[in-house]
């Protein structure tokens, strides 16, 4: 439950600002001029926050749709990722969000209709490649966690019936998969689930689903005939990692049908320094921020042998079920 | 020397609640209800006690804004290895609530700058919440909405250099409005409207305290006297704030550094301790 609404003037009068907002009927509504004075101010603590964050209504005005890494592809050509919302009603320990952004708080950008147009037009812009363009959603937030408030699934996916040569990628934990079984099962929307062996979903990944209830929903979600990707990003090393990714691994696969999974990417724990430094000042007291780090060219990773170790061994347990070319690993070391 | 993984982050430290008002009679309410003892008269009043194995100091700042800055600073240099959580309780004006209304502080305003202060309001209350203006002078003249008074935002903007937004608030009362002239208003009128709330308060500080986070796997590590400097004392407390955090300092190690004979030695000796920690998840229920 949200205690307090951070409106901006500009986007009360919107329909989707008065649709979120009657969600929310005691609210405190707090009008402000733009949402940076909030969300941006200094000397917030992540940490504290988390305890209670409210939620901010705003419009995003620069740029909306952003290319990605060249490392971060998953067999698509072009690949942009776009954020609807920052940070997540989940609270994973490992999320980069807590090194990145100073507020907790969850901030929404309305303007739904300026991110589709920027979509489009760049989606036209690669009208004759011969790949299509990928477009992910979910780096900076949950991609359905918060739909029900949020209605981005229900806004986003059907737009892209209307776009052929683009796929949009949804990442999520959630189980909030009843709007997708509602709609029409679109051949280039992909349903990309972040999952970790249960001892890690437990410790690490607070508030999210557990495992198996991120499976039932990918279960659903195939059999109405959703295209479905698995990531197991950040692979979490620990004592008995070889043996509960094994475990997980045959799990997912005895719950899905490995055929028609789309494609399974794996990576390391990583992440800037700067917003590693954060994160430990953040949590002093977990091990994520202590043990098997190294850091180089300004990255914070697992130390070579450890990241080789565990994305190896994820690797060959995955390939019993996944052919070569749907399996994707981001390997921080050359 | 002893060095602990707190050295991070302080804990196993008593917190401070830090209730600030310009005027004493604002306070005197609380100041009465916990029987705190006046602990100091310059360059502030200063009341302090303890009220269920917490620390709560009650400070008079004297009115205006530059007293309320000059006394935020004076006691935020106090104590600085524990956390502290402010909260200022102060009357106001008002152009339309009835008197002895109370408001938690959601955004706070100054005539001098063109900044908002956003209070994160993080713990709960079941308080309504204004904005309050701060001028630099007595007014009369009542914004349309929200509150007006003189140290706000000097409270803020001077709490929010010792303790991060989320342990800083403000509470504000009704003491005059349109109908209820500011010149009638005494010491004793502003006592009586804002104890009925000073349980409010009290509540709100008691909330801020508790978001403070327990960190329960602190150790202390004795280490003996050794030529260091503050940088390396920095790093070898970072690593065993990382030994802690891993579960990694066992007698072996507690041992072992009781041994070393330089700062370089006992780096190395906790470094490589740290280098071998394989970290280890309990297995957990499922749901």
């Amino acid at each position: 439950m949200v205690d307090t609404l951070y409106i901006e003037k500009a986007v009360i009068k919107e329909a989707r600002t008065q649709a979120v907002i009657a969600r929310y009927p005691n609210a405190n509504q707090i009008l402000i001029d733009r949402y940076g004075e909030v969300f941006n101010s200094h000397n917030q603590n992540f940490r504290l926050q988390k305890n209670n964050p409210s939620l901010i209504l705003a419009a995003k005005h620069n740029k909306k749709v952003i290319s990605t890494p060249e490392q971060y592809e998953t067999g698509g050509g072009a690949h942009y990722y776009f954020s609807h919302m920052l940070n997540c009603i989940y609270d994973c320990r490992y999320c980069f969000l807590q090194g990145m952004l100073r507020s907790a708080n969850y901030l929404l950008f309305v303007n739904y209709d300026e991110f589709l147009a920027d979509i489009k037009k760049i989606a036209a812009e690669h009208e004759n490649d011969q790949k299509p363009v990928w477009f992910f959603s979910g780096y900076d937030c949950d991609s359905l966690a918060y739909e029900p408030v949020t209605g981005f699934a229900e806004y986003f996916v059907p737009a892209f019936k209307d776009i052929p040569n683009a796929v949009l990628e949804l990442r999520t934990k959630s189980t909030q998969v009843r709007s997708l079984l509602n709609q029409e099962v679109l051949s280039n929307v992909v349903i990309a689930s972040s999952l970790s062996p249960e001892s890690v979903a437990n410790e690490l990944e607070i508030g999210a689903p557990s495992l198996g209830k991120r499976l039932d929903a990918l279960a659903k979600l195939q059999q109405a005939g959703w295209r479905i990707g698995l990531r197991f990003d950040p692979v979490i090393w620990h004592k008995d990692y070889a043996q509960d990714y094994q475990n997980m691994i045959e799990l997912v696969f005895s719950r899905l049908d490995a055929d028609k999974i789309d494609s399974l990417t794996l990576g390391g724990f990583r992440l800037p320094k700067d917003h590693y430094k954060n994160m430990f000042r953040l949590y002093p007291e977990h091990w994520l921020f202590s043990t098997g780090l190294t850091e180089e060219d300004g990255m914070i990773r697992y130390r070579h042998e450890i990241e080789e170790q565990v994305l190896s061994t994820v690797q060959d347990l995955s390939q019993k079920w996944m052919p070569s070319e749907k399996l994707f690993v981001y390997r921080s070391f050359a | 020397m002893i060095l602990d993984s707190s050295s991070v982050q302080p804990v196993g430290q008593q917190n401070i609640l830090t209730l600030v008002a310009a005027l004493s009679c604002e306070v005197k309410p609380i100041i009465d209800s916990l029987r705190l003892m006046k602990v100091c008269d310059k360059p502030f009043t200063l009341f302090r006690g303890q009220v269920n194995s917490q620390l709560i100091e009650v400070l008079v700042s004297g009115i205006g804004a530059l007293a309320m800055a000059a006394a935020v600073g004076w006691i935020g240099g106090q104590r600085p290895q524990q956390k502290r959580v402010w909260l200022n309780i102060g009357s106001a004006g008002h152009g339309s609530a009835r008197l002895g209304s109370a408001y938690r502080i959601h955004a706070s305003a100054c005539i001098l700058s063109e900044r908002t202060h956003y209070p994160a309001m993080v713990a709960k209350t079941v308080l309504a919440t204004d904005a309050v203006l701060s001028v630099d002078a007595p007014s009369g003249d009542y914004p349309d909405i929200g509150c007006i008074d003189m140290e706000a935002y000097a409270f803020f903007t001077a709490a929010y250099k010792f303790s991060s937004a989320e342990l800083v608030e403000s509470i504000k009362v009704v003491t005059d409005n349109p109908d209820n002239d500011l010149a009638d208003l005494n010491a004793a009128k502003i006592s009586e409207l804002i104890a009925p709330h000073a349980e409010s308060a009290l509540s709100l500080g008691c909330a801020l305290l508790a978001l403070l986070p327990t960190i329960s796997n602190s150790v202390e590590l004795e280490i003996p006297e050794l030529r260091a400097t503050h940088s390396q004392i920095q790093q070898v407390s970072v690593l065993i704030a990382k030994l802690t955090a891993a579960n990694a300092v066992d007698d072996q190690l507690k041992s072992a550094v009781q041994r070393v004979e330089s700062i370089g030695e006992l780096l190395t000796l906790v470094n490589q301790a740290l280098l071998a920690v394989e970290p280890e998840i309990k297995t957990a229920d499922h749901d």
